[in-house]
């Protein structure tokens, strides 16, 4: 799976191009925050904060393309919902990960 | 006479608004990706839009301009999106408020919430322009109709205010008529029992008034 969605960013612009780049230089502005806010929370293995964090990542992510990490926050949100267990360390790394895909791809 | 004729030529009072209807719509959501797509779509479909960070930073506004459509996030910190179409239910605002929730959130018990709290329609995010100029159409029904019917309701209001006028004076003499001393008197006789003072009525009438009728015309 690409990093980012480009049919769907594509059609959230509008087929707007100006908009389209106006909209990935804007999209990861406030990424670097809300990665340490989720980090923090998985560190402090509070669940409650960690799945709020992924749920607000799902969204912002979600929104311009970025499918593969939106899909990995939103599963992170589910499994801190439900499971009193503290969340995995590796699955934020993975949303690091992917958040560095992301990153290369909007640069190429 | 029918009511509705006595206000001169046949026009309807539910009157047809031409023309495309530009909607001012406030977009609130925390994430400024989501307002910017938001705003992108609303301003190609040719609404005028304001945006906003918070439900807090939009019910301030919604308090001192007119907003036709609110499209509102669900999660937002201090006022969220179902309180913020709580308060906007409340409070009595000039015209009606479209509200739309657009939400990660689905399923039909998020559906549920957000629509007994009063809100109109709810998107689920990813948001698609394109699903939001369909259900606009539905927006503009409703937004329509509402402001024919208020305006249909302020002419109301005016053709009875002048029956009821009309309602208390005499056609012939242009005086007050029996309705109004009936309404006058009982006032005043309420009045004199509850202070417990005494009144007099003076009396008059004119006797043979047909004989005046007769020579003078009436």
């Amino acid at each position: 799976m690409a990093s980012i969605n480009l049919q769907r960013l594509r059609g959230v612009a509008m087929e707007d191009n100006d908009f389209m780049i106006e909209l990935v230089d804007l999209f990861p502005d406030d990424m670097p925050e809300q990665l340490d806010w989720l980090r923090k929370a998985v560190e402090r293995a509070d669940t409650d904060s960690t799945a709020k964090a992924a749920h607000r990542m799902k969204g912002a992510t979600g929104n311009v393309g970025a499918d593969r990490l939106s899909q990995i926050c939103g599963e992170l949100e589910q499994s801190s919902r439900v499971a009193e267990a503290a969340p995995s360390q590796e699955v934020l790394a993975e949303i690091e990960l992917e958040w560095a895909r992301v990153r290369v791809g909007r640069a190429t | 006479m029918p009511l509705l004729e006595s206000h001169g030529e046949n026009r309807p009072i539910l009157e047809e608004t031409e023309g495309p209807h530009v909607l001012s719509a406030l977009v609130a959501d925390e994430e400024p990706s989501v307002r910017a797509v938001v705003k992108h779509a609303l301003e190609a479909l040719g609404h005028t839009v304001r945006v906003v960070h918070d439900g807090r930073e939009a019910f301030q506004l919604i308090l001192k301009e007119r907003f036709d459509l609110v499209v509102t996030d669900w999660e937002m910190p201090g006022i969220d999106g179902l309180d913020l179409c709580r308060r906007i239910r409340e409070v009595r605002l000039p015209g009606y408020t479209y509200v739309i929730i657009l939400s990660v959130r689905r399923g039909k018990t998020n559906l549920m919430r957000g629509l007994s709290v009063g809100a109109d329609d709810f998107m689920a995010k990813p948001f698609d322009p394109e699903e939001l100029r369909v259900r606009l159409h539905t927006a503009e029904r409703i937004l329509k109709l509402e402001s024919q019917l208020s305006r249909a309701n302020d002419e109301l209001r005016r053709l009875n205010d002048g029956l009821l006028k009309k309602s208390r004076i005499d056609p012939l003499m242009e005086i007050n008529n029996r309705l109004t001393f009936e309404e006058q008197f009982s006032q005043f006789h309420e009045i004199c029992v509850e202070r417990e003072v005494a009144y007099g009525i003076v009396m008059c009438d004119v006797d043979h008034f047909k004989r005046l009728n007769d020579h003078f015309g009436h």
